[in-house]
């Protein structure tokens, strides 16, 4: 097998990718783009990870270092293993801002700054071109190792590579402007490159694992054997590079432009890292330990002079296995070509969004200078966009090739993977710090980024290519380590102490509440629109778009608005998301700084961000306001349904009782007048006579006696009563009542129950008015109270206040809960037959009293029949005067 | 701006999978652990056989570890609270 057959293969391949990128293409403008969409495609696109040099440059790495080469992958396995907390919090947060590179995303979490984006995309550019460069070598490199021997390989592979991985990129990767950065067709062939290199890997891994070596047993003791012979010295792990790698290769998984580009800017959304949480780091594993039969088998069967980078094919060729060395060299050239393509489409991005279409809008309208720019609007800035990403991408494609032609090619791969990964890796505390800290600002970020790159271009970079001496570093420490550890050292060290002392602009801070709480900003509310006109908006969409895809957009927010017609108002919420769509295709500094100056959107001030914290806190007082009110509301509701229900009982007793009243008046009258009118009678017996005198007389004394009541009660109501207090015993007056009440339903025998002793106190009140109320409590005890062998227990005593307590209760039926607070009312009676006797005036008429003898009387619920608590006071209260002049001795 | 305030307290199944997010939290640092202290600690053990049986045991272990509990937790429209503190 022939270099020249090997790369007429390699073209086939190229082709073969060129069409199924194609096809994925059309199919997802078409809409057909579900079956691409699944977890498995994000997951395999991942593995753009691993390029070229991990394919051939592990092998060499694990051959020199020993396990130190698995820091790598190891790297990348601890930041997946917490994919569903870290990874997704990132992606969401960058699908929310439609953020297209890792430059757009520091640049749009610190403020939207224009300064970071460029200085980031200047990183990311110096650290990829050596790496570039690297992938063009490995290609040359890996097509040397199948020629034979004096014939040179053709010497100018690395420039058609470069041209060939040129043209996919600007075919697949600047095919249109899209309002997010995917690339449906790349994505694809990045994910069928995965599946090819990792069976190639496989394949030569299994072929040297069971067909050279004798199985795991066997490799292990190799690795093992290295130990003893000298070319394992370099194989003990070094503590502080091991910490270092497998700290800058977990940064790498993050912030490599190409990494940043599959795994955030092609996420359809950030439930697809559930699958790839395990399985990316699987894919990885297996690679990972399908490197060490390579290596040790390779010590032993290859002679000691062959370069362990190209180990991998060497071995297979070596045992005559041409098929397999040819299917691992197109495993290596897929690893390159993916790696290639993808970080020349971010970088691409990066650069078209932060270097040159910034400087060409600068230069073509002097600084985006208002009243210029809607003159410039039959320009269509798509085109623009478009091309500066294609000057972009061969920009990017010649420097690798220029790198390489220069340098003649660096003789271990591993070395430049890595310093690429030492640079990129300036930009992690950053994006961290931007993610979790809404404290970090700007300034911190810009500073840490700065210095901490300057160090690495200073201690890392120039010294890789031999354009200075390395660093010396304290003895015992690894230049290496050493400098990555001073440069991230203080790179977050001046990020967090800059922050700590600077104030950010109210920018920066909206975008930091953004994307550490992943809150979508709803613009603030000094995005005032008066003066924005919706259709120089408009304008600036079609010339991003294109004007169908822009009228589509405006007609739909629009219907979200509920207006018919293509231009929607420009509200805060409309423009906010407006140029978070706008950023998806420009970036957030270019988007920010157009949609100033086209839609007027002014700068954001501190007044605004207090005015929108302000509206915040006024929001929640007033719902404070509204649910306090509602309860109160609520209460008063429960208060008047409750006074209306008495009400309605009352006056429907009101009613019953004038009925009543007019009974109970009408019936002696009309006995009354019937005898009078026989007493009239000229022949009347004598005898007679006198018995129906006396019936007239009972019933007018009934009579009186109703009117007596109702005096009685309007006079205690009115407070005209008159209050005549001495000290009497409460046992006398209880002795009088029991006796007096006798006469109630004298038929019946109660057994009272008193505590005798208790009953004697001595107590201050007007005696007469107490006995009628405890009469009349008695009274009522023996009328209604129905059980057959029923009781009265009167229990009195001294309160600690002076006051006295009279609790008289039966062991009848009770009084109803609903009844409990009619009873007291005036006309109440709570049966209709006559049982009752009275006019349903004597627990009005207590109350009154007892009122007017400045205590109370209570029903008592739950004592296992009719309960009453008669209270007294220490000294009677005249109610005329009590207001003002309390009786002294209450007063101590 | 949220206003809205969030649900203090979760059924069963709401609780569960919270656990779960907090023991997707716990992997990784466990699996970083076991990546740097035994080899830092005892470089000359862990850098031949027995460094490469450990790391690919402890890797594979923690790949299940993740896979399970990624099922276990299901999908983001299963989760009715979107927010990363329980």
């Amino acid at each position: 097998m022939t270099p020249e057959t090997l790369g007429l293969a390699a073209i086939v391949y190229v082709a073969g990718m060129f069409i199924l990128a194609h096809c994925a293409d059309r199919a997802a403008a078409a809409g057909r783009w579900q079956w691409m969409n699944r977890p498995i495609i994000y997951t395999l696109s991942l593995s753009v990870y691993c390029s070229a040099w991990t394919f051939y440059g592990a092998v060499g790495y694990a051959s020199r270092s020993g396990l130190e080469y698995m820091t790598i992958y190891l790297g990348p396995g601890i930041v997946f293993a917490g994919a569903w907390w870290g990874l997704r919090h990132l992606v969401r947060v960058a699908r929310m801002h439609r953020i297209t590179s890792v430059a757009d995303l520091i640049s749009s979490r610190f403020g939207k700054s224009a300064g970071l984006a460029t200085l980031v995309t200047l990183i990311a550019v110096t650290a990829a071109t050596p790496y570039i460069a690297l992938q063009l070598q490995s290609v040359s490199m890996a097509l040397s190792a199948f020629a034979e021997e004096g014939r040179p390989p053709p010497g100018n592979i690395p420039l058609w590579t470069a041209l060939g991985l040129a043209a996919f990129a600007i075919l697949f990767g600047t095919r249109n402007l899209a309002a997010d950065e995917r690339h449906h067709g790349v994505v694809m062939a990045i994910a069928l490159e995965a599946v090819v290199k990792l069976l190639a890997f496989i394949a030569v891994g299994s072929y040297v694992l069971w067909g050279l070596a004798d199985g795991p047993a066997d490799v292990l003791a190799r690795i093992d054997s290295m130990a003893s012979r000298p070319e394992g010295a370099g194989w003990t792990i070094q503590p502080e590079r091991w910490l270092v790698l497998i700290t800058l290769s977990g940064a790498a998984v993050l912030v490599l432009p190409r990494m940043f580009h599959v795994m955030v800017v092609e996420a359809n959304d950030d439930d697809r890292l559930r699958q790839a949480g395990w399985a990316f780091p699987l894919y990885l594993f297996i690679l990972t330990f399908l490197v060490l039969p390579i290596t040790v088998v390779g010590h032993d069967l290859l002679p000691a002079g062959a370069n362990p980078d190209l180990h991998v094919i060497a071995l297979p060729l070596s045992q005559g296995q041409h098929a397999l060395a040819g299917f691992v060299f197109i495993g290596g050239f897929s690893s390159a070509m993916s790696m290639a393509v993808v970080s020349a489409i971010a970088l691409s991005t990066m650069m078209a969004n932060h270097w040159l279409v910034p400087m060409w809008l600068w230069l073509r309208h002097g600084g985006f200078r208002a009243h210029r720019l809607p003159g410039a609007a039959r320009e269509d800035l798509r085109v623009l966009m478009l091309n500066a990403r294609r000057i972009a991408i061969l920009l990017i494609m010649g420097a690798g090739w220029t790198y390489h032609h220069l340098s003649g090619g660096t003789s271990a791969l591993a070395v430049m993977g890595i310093v690429a990964f030492s640079g990129m890796a300036q930009v992690l505390p950053a994006l961290v710090a931007g993610l979790m800290w809404r404290g970090a600002t700007r300034r911190g970020a810009m500073t840490g980024i700065a210095t901490g790159s300057a160090i690495w271009l200073g201690l890392i970079y120039l010294p890789s290519l031999g354009l200075v001496p390395p660093p010396a570093m304290p003895a015992g420490l690894d230049p290496f380590a050493g400098a990555v550890l001073l440069s991230l050292g203080l790179n977050m060290m001046l990020l967090v102490l800059v922050s700590l002392l600077d104030f950010p602009n109210p920018v920066e801070r909206m975008q930091g509440l953004s994307f550490v709480h992943a809150i979508a900003p709803d613009g603030s509310a000094a995005d005032s629109t008066s003066s924005a006109r919706a259709e120089a908006v408009l304008t600036l969409a079609g010339r991003l778009w294109g004007s169908d895809h822009a009228l589509e957009i405006f007609r739909e927010a629009a219907a979200d608005q509920g207006k018919s017609g293509y231009l929607p108002d420009l509200t805060p919420r409309f423009l906010s998301e407006f140029e978070r769509t706008i950023a998806g295709t420009v970036g957030a500094a270019t988007a920010a700084a157009l949609m100033s100056r086209v839609a007027g959107r002014g700068a954001v001030t501190v007044a605004d961000l207090m005015d929108v914290a302000g509206e915040a806190s006024l929001a929640r007082a007033d719902n404070q306001r509204l649910e306090t009110a509602t309860g109160e509301l609520e209460r008063t509701a429960r208060k008047l349904r409750e006074t209306n229900d008495k009400l309605t009982a009352l006056s429907a007793q009101k009613d019953a009782f004038l009925g009543q009243i007019s009974h109970e008046l009408r019936t002696p009258m009309t006995s009354i007048r019937a005898f009078s009118e026989i007493l009239m009678e000229p022949g009347l017996p004598d005898r007679d006579r006198p018995r129906f005198a006396g019936i007239i007389h009972d019933e007018a004394s009934r009579l009186t006696r109703l009117i007596e009541d109702l005096l009685d009660l309007t006079v205690l109501e009115g407070g005209r009563a008159r209050l005549t207090p001495r000290v009497v015993n409460l046992h006398d007056l209880i002795e009088r009542a029991l006796a007096l009440a006798q006469a109630t339903e004298a038929r019946r025998d109660f057994a009272v129950l008193r505590d005798l002793p208790a009953e004697q106190l001595m107590v201050m009140t007007d005696a007469d008015r107490l006995l009628q109320v405890l009469i009349n409590v008695i009274a009522n005890a023996r009328k209604y109270c129905d059980v057959p062998a029923p009781q009265i227990r009167i229990d009195a005593r001294r309160l600690r206040n002076g006051g006295t307590e009279i609790d008289i209760s039966d062991n009848g039926a009770g009084i109803r809960p609903e009844n409990q607070a009619l009873i007291f009312e005036k006309f109440s009676r709570l049966t209709d037959t006559p049982q009752a006797g009275g006019a349903g005036l004597g627990l009005a008429i207590c109350r009154e009293i007892m009122q007017f003898l400045g205590g109370s009387i209570s029903y008592l619920p739950g004592q296992g029949g009719a309960a009453f608590r008669i209270s007294l006071p220490r000294w009677p209260r005249d109610p005329a005067r009590s207001e003002e002049d309390p009786p002294a001795a209450e007063a101590g | 701006m949220r206003l809205g305030s969030r649900r203090l307290f979760l059924g069963r199944r709401a609780y569960r999978r919270r656990r779960m997010i907090d023991a997707t939290r716990i992997v990784p640092v466990a699996f970083a652990l076991l990546v740097l202290v035994p080899p830092i600690w005892r470089p000359q053990v862990f850098s031949f056989a027995t460094g490469a049986l450990w790391l690919a045991l402890g890797w594979l272990a923690t790949i299940i570890v993740t896979a399970t509990l990624h099922h276990v937790i299901g999908g983001t429209a299963e989760g009715a609270d979107e927010d990363d503190d329980a």
